[in-house]
Order: C-alpha cells, then structure tokens, then sequence
C-alpha cells in the first residue's frame, strides 16, 4: 500500500533531513551538532521548526541558511541547557568538604565552567568558594557557544520566583549564611551582588569544535555532555583532560559517568556518587 | 520604651555644676545618662558599658578633652563611639577637630544653647537605637535560618522515608511500608529533637501506639506526586 | 521468529502497583529490553523507585545513567527529574529539557525517541494515569510500524491516560493489566538465560 509506505517512512525521511540540515549548519556558520544525541536534537529542531510556522526539516533548512537571523534563533534552541542554581546539593556539599581542603593549596586556582549556559552554576560557584574565603584567589571562566545566554548570565539576574527553589537548594548544599545576602530583588528578576561576577570571565567557547585555552584546576562539565553521543564524548573528554592540570578535579552531572570512555583511566573517584573524579594521569 | 531599647550617654565635665545642667537638659530624652568628672573615669567607664554617644569637656585639669579622646579612639572596642566636645568660645574647632577619622566627631560652644544639644544627642540616640535594632533582627534572621536548616532535614527525612513506604504500599508489601514509616518516626524524632534541642521527643507523641493502621485500598497521594507539579 | 526487541512503558497516577504487577509476571528469560517513564516527584535519593520495582520482579531492574547500552531482559528505569530518550545504535541518553506535559521523565519523549530509533521493533505500552502524556508518543510509535498496547481503562486506576492514548493514537490491543505481561512474553518471546548478558 503507498499509503503506508509513505507512513512508514516518515522517520526515515525525518532523520535525512536532520543529517542534511546538520551539514548545512555546519557549513555555513561553523556550528557543528552533528555528534549530537539525536533525540534531544530532534525535538529542539522540530520545535523551531513549529515556532517558525514551517513545515518540514528541509524548510527549516532553507529557512537556516537564507536568514542569519532564524539561525540565531535555532542556536539558542540548541544552546540553551536547563539549569538552577546549586542543582544537585548534595555535590556542592561534596564540593565544600573533599574539594576545597584541596584548593587551598594551590595559591591562585582556575575554574572552568564548561557550558555554562546562563550562568546558574558559576554564581553558584562563586557562593560556595567565597564561604570557604577562596574567591578572591580564584578565577572561574564560564564559556558557552552561545553569546546570547552568555550576555545573559553576566547580567547575574534570575527570575525572583525561582528564588525559593535556590534557597532550599542553597541550605541543602550547606551553605552558611542567609541566601537573600547574595541578591537584591528588582522588578520580577533576583539580581546578583556584582562581587559575584568580578571573578568570572564569560566567554564564548564551544567544545566541539575550539580547543584547550588553559590549564585549570576545577573544571566543571555537569549535564552537558548529555546532549553528545558517545563519540562526542570521548573528543570532549579528550578536551577536558588536555585542560585539566595533574591532579586536578572534574565534576560530570550526576547520571553522567566515566566508565566505559575513553578516558576512564585517567581518573580516579574523589567521590563517585558525587561524579567527583581527579585526574591522576 | 523598654530598658532594651535605652541608649547610654556619658558626659564627661569637670565642674559638678555643668554635669547637673546637662544631666537635667537629657532628661526628656528618657535615656540612660553617666556623669564622670574626669578623662580616667570616662575610660574606666567605657571598660564596662556602652554609649550612644559620649560629650566631653575640653578644658579639664589633668588629662584634657582631647587627650581623652584620643584614648577613646585608640581603644577597639570605643573607637566609633561619636564624641562631642564641649568648647569655649574662641577654640579654632576646624584644626582641632582634624586628625580624627574614625567614628564621628562634633562640637558645641559654650555658653550651650539647650535646643542644639538636645536635638544633636537625640540624633545619635536614634542612630544607635536604630543600628542595636537591626543587630536584634539579624540575630534573629540567624536564628530563622537554623530554625529553617532543620526545618528542611526534617522534611528531606520524612519525604524520603514515605515515599519508600508510598512506594512498598503501593506494591502492596506492608511489611516493607510498616518498617519505612517506623524508621521514618525515628529519624524525624532525631531531628526533631535537636529542632527543640531536648529528648523530649517521642514517636509514640506523634503517633498513638497501637495496632498499625496500614491502608488497605491505594495510598493516599504524597503530594507532588501527579503530574500536577507544574509551576 | 521475535521481532520486538524493546518494551518502552509508561505510566503514572497509579502507575506503581500496575508496573509491579507486569513486571512480576514476566519470566526471567524475557526476550526484549524494558524503558519504563514512571510521573513521579523529584527524589530525594536515588534510585528509590528501581529498588521498589526490584524487588517484585525476576529481572534486573536499574535506573538509567546516560549512554548506558539497552540490555536484553533488563527494565531500564528513568531517573527521576531527566528524561529518557533512546538513540540509535542500542543506548539511552539523558536529557534535562523542560518539562514536558508538565513531566520529567516524560512518557511522550521516551516514546518518541523510542520510535525514531527501533521503528517496528518496539512495543509501547500505556498504563494507568490522569493525564495525556504518552499519547502523541504512541502515535509515532504506531505510525513507524511498533505494536501499541494500552491498558484497558476499566482495569485502570485512573482512566485518563489510556483513554487519552486510545483516542489519540489507537491501540493494537487493549487489555486488562493482568493480560499485558502476557502479551509482552508471547511479543517478545524469551531467550535461553545462556544467551543473555546478566549482571
């Protein structure tokens, strides 16, 4: 039956499309999602696709590479990953007590916040070091691909209402003084004391396709090499150990794990539950 | 005005006669004056208590006002205290008053015109009455916020605990969920202990001992169960 | 000859007792992999709801960590607050994108990625719940030529989410909760223990 031919094939057809609209990303702007789990991929595509009132994959295609500006906005769609602020405590209370003891050692220490979307986790990070007094000897550089979330997590503003989530999350995460300390409500947004930001560099990096820029100390990766198929994985994880000095800490999100990669050896736990791991060689 | 909310404030004069004019000049500000007639004694004093604000007598014999001061503004602990001096007429206020950079520093003239001193002490009254109370509020917000810290252990302990009970009933093995809530009603008494900072705690308060009621159709929903979480 | 190489589940109001009780009735040589989207609230711990499920089950049951590979005659759980999307080339992935029809794990999502990648080789089955979730999911999965079962919303304890199913997607069978295991076994068919990888 053609029908159900054509039925049947749509997926097929779909998931072409996907590869060809790729290879046109890629092409034409230097953005390459093509090692990108694809699930995740389709449905961000597909809902630009929606929101741009198109029909297919291939007109977003041509929509993509006729208009700079629908790619602008189809790289914030791919760009942007949900993120709050001390997600996960029970890591940043494993930061506080198994990390930090080791920064203080180092006289100045460098963190990079790999992805770091709209900023939730480097602010994050400022807290909890500047509780331990080792802010002002640190550096976090906080890179994403995307100059719009960029801009907007050196703004240092979130939405007001998400603040009583932070504040759990904040007390869980052991912190030791009172959250609201560390912002000032204005209109609907919680704007961060700027001493916050005086020690992180935003800037644009994307790790598929740019290189090692220093050698850190800390670097954070959480829930970002999600969005990476396993080939993906191993070039970035390649990438982070490159930029990783001996000894130093990685941090990958919780459902994220090193075994099985290509870089499994090169670790060892600090603390596993935590996804805690040093680099040993 | 409760006791808590009265301020100190020592005047330091040589001449018993001036102490008795100003001491009766303070009085409607209802607050809680010292009169020393030397620089020794105010320091003595300032050992022991704390001032809003401390007037002090320029010309006295002995340690004079600003030899007092300047002690004053050696010591931590009295270093921020504002002082006012008391001058004669001809004193050059604006060289001697350099020099002193920390806390606030003023002067009056003598003959006292009775208005300005009221009103300039009662501004420094105010200023640490206002400044005492926010020190009271932030001891307090620090208190809400261990209050709140365990407030959130006990809930992290109970949510966890039912939602294995949940989860075993659900299943329809009441053992496992009798056991759950049994070890739950021991964990939130832990906490709850340290909450009320005695033993006093006991599980059999929250719940009546008795035979278990164990729910027999479907348990009730822990809420944030469905899918109703949207924000 | 099996064709079916994977079971994706999804459930919710009600949705543990059901997911017990099929789970409990499929042999310990069962011939296909299990993804399973239970609704649930944020966890305080982990792994709550995989250690429940475990225990009324004959097969391992294990929550997801990302790119772990589907494992015949494993049930794969969904972690609670990500969803679960499976790729092709036989692994899973991870994500933390909003949340969809108000959920994470979203059944639709699980469902989706499920049909892009096994096509005809999957089966989707909608349990109970109180919401639509899961129906656009079975749609495709009907759609690429998988097998779609919904419980019968007589057996349910809410009836919304099959209903739901049904209306969107239709079913190729709807039957009681205590039919579906075995229609998944006669499905999937079973595999001797030998040939299958075990913990």
């Amino acid at each position: 039956m053609t029908a159900d031919w054509t039925v049947r094939g749509t997926a097929d057809v779909e998931s072409l499309e996907i590869a060809l609209l790729l290879e046109a990303v890629y092409q034409a702007y230097g953005y390459d999602f093509r090692g990108y789990s694809r699930g995740s991929l389709r449905r961000r595509l597909v809902r630009r696709m929606e929101v741009e009132g198109l029909k297919s994959l291939s007109a977003l295609q041509e929509c993509v590479l006729h208009d700079p500006a629908c790619m602008k906005r189809l790289l914030l769609d791919l760009s942007v990953n949900v993120s709050s602020m001390f997600r996960d405590p029970s890591f940043y209370l494993a930061f506080r007590t198994k990390v930090v003891p080791l920064l203080r050692t180092y006289p100045f220490v460098r963190v990079w916040n790999a992805g770091c979307s709209t900023g939730e986790e480097a602010y994050s990070m400022a807290i909890l070091l500047r509780e331990h007094d080792l802010y002002d000897r640190t550096r976090i550089y906080a890179t994403d691909m995307n100059q719009t979330v960029l801009d907007q997590a050196r703004a240092g503003a979130f939405p007001l209402g998400k603040m009583q989530e932070y504040t759990s999350n904040y007390i869980r995460a052991g912190g030791t003084r009172a959250f609201s300390e560390y912002y000032v409500a204005n209109g609907r947004n919680a704007r961060f004391d700027s001493v916050l930001s005086d020690n992180i560099v935003f800037a644009e990096h994307n790790l598929v396709t740019d290189r090692s820029f220093n050698e850190f100390h800390v670097i954070l990766c959480r829930n970002v090499m999600i969005y990476f198929d396993r080939s993906l994985q191993d070039h970035v994880l390649g990438l982070l150990h490159e930029s990783l000095t001996t000894l130093g800490v990685l941090a990958i999100g919780l459902k994220e794990s090193l075994e099985f990669t290509s870089h499994a050896d090169c670790y060892e736990a600090l603390d596993s539950s935590q996804r805690l791991y040093r680099r040993v060689r | 005005m409760i006791p808590d909310e009265q301020a100190g404030i020592l005047v330091v004069d040589d001449r018993p006669e001036n102490l008795l004019a100003l001491r009766e000049l303070l009085e409607p500000l209802h607050q809680d004056v010292t009169c020393v007639t030397s620089g020794d004694d105010a320091l003595r004093c300032l050992l022991n208590q704390e001032f809003a604000v401390i007037l002090l007598d320029v010309q006295m014999p002995g340690m004079d006002g600003f030899e007092t001061a300047r002690r004053i503004k050696q010591r931590e602990k009295s270093r921020y205290i504002p002082i006012v001096f008391l001058t004669a007429y001809s004193f050059d206020s604006h060289q001697a008053l350099q020099g002193y950079s920390a806390g606030a520093v003023d002067y009056l003239v003598r003959p006292l015109d009775l208005g300005i001193v009221r009103s300039k002490v009662a501004v420094f009254v105010d200023l640490y009455l206002e400044r005492k109370r926010a020190e009271r509020l932030a001891a307090q917000l620090s208190k809400l916020d261990v209050r709140r810290r365990q407030a959130l252990e006990l809930n992290d302990t109970i949510v966890q605990g039912l939602a294995v009970a949940k989860y075993a009933f659900e299943l329809g093995e009441h053992d496992q969920a009798r056991a759950a809530i049994g070890e739950t009603l021991e964990a939130a008494k832990r906490v709850l202990g340290d909450l009320l900072g005695d033993d006093r705690v006991d599980p059999g308060d929250l719940v009546r001992e008795g035979p278990a009621r164990v729910p027999t159709g479907h348990a009730p929903p822990i809420p944030g169960h469905e899918a109703r979480r949207g924000r | 000859m099996t064709t079916h190489e994977l079971v994706v589940m999804g459930a919710s109001w009600g949705g543990l007792a059901a997911l017990g009780l099929v789970l409990s009735g499929l042999p310990r040589d069962f011939g296909a992999a299990i993804a399973v989207a239970q609704h649930r609230g944020v966890e305080p711990a982990d792994a709550v709801l995989a250690d429940a499920l475990a225990r009324k089950s004959a097969l391992p049951v294990r929550e997801v960590h990302d790119k772990d590979p589907i494992v015949p005659g494993w049930v794969h759980m969904a972690p609670s607050d990500y969803h679960l999307l499976v790729e092709r080339g036989g692994t899973f992935a991870l994500s933390t994108d909003p949340r969809e029809q108000y959920s994470r794990p979203s059944i639709d999502v699980l469902f989706e990625s499920a049909a892009d990648a096994y096509a005809s080789r999957v089966v989707g089955v909608i349990l109970t719940g109180a919401n639509p979730d899961g129906a656009a999911g079975l749609a495709r999965i009907r759609r690429r030529g998988g097998f779609a079962v919904v419980q019968d919303p007589a057996t349910a304890d809410r009836a919304a989410m099959p209903e739901a199913a049904m209306a969107r997607a239709g079913a190729d069978e709807v039957v009681a909760l205590s039919e579906i295991a075995p229609l998944l076994t006669r499905l999937c068919g079973r595999v001797p223990a030998t040939e299958q990888a075990r913990p």
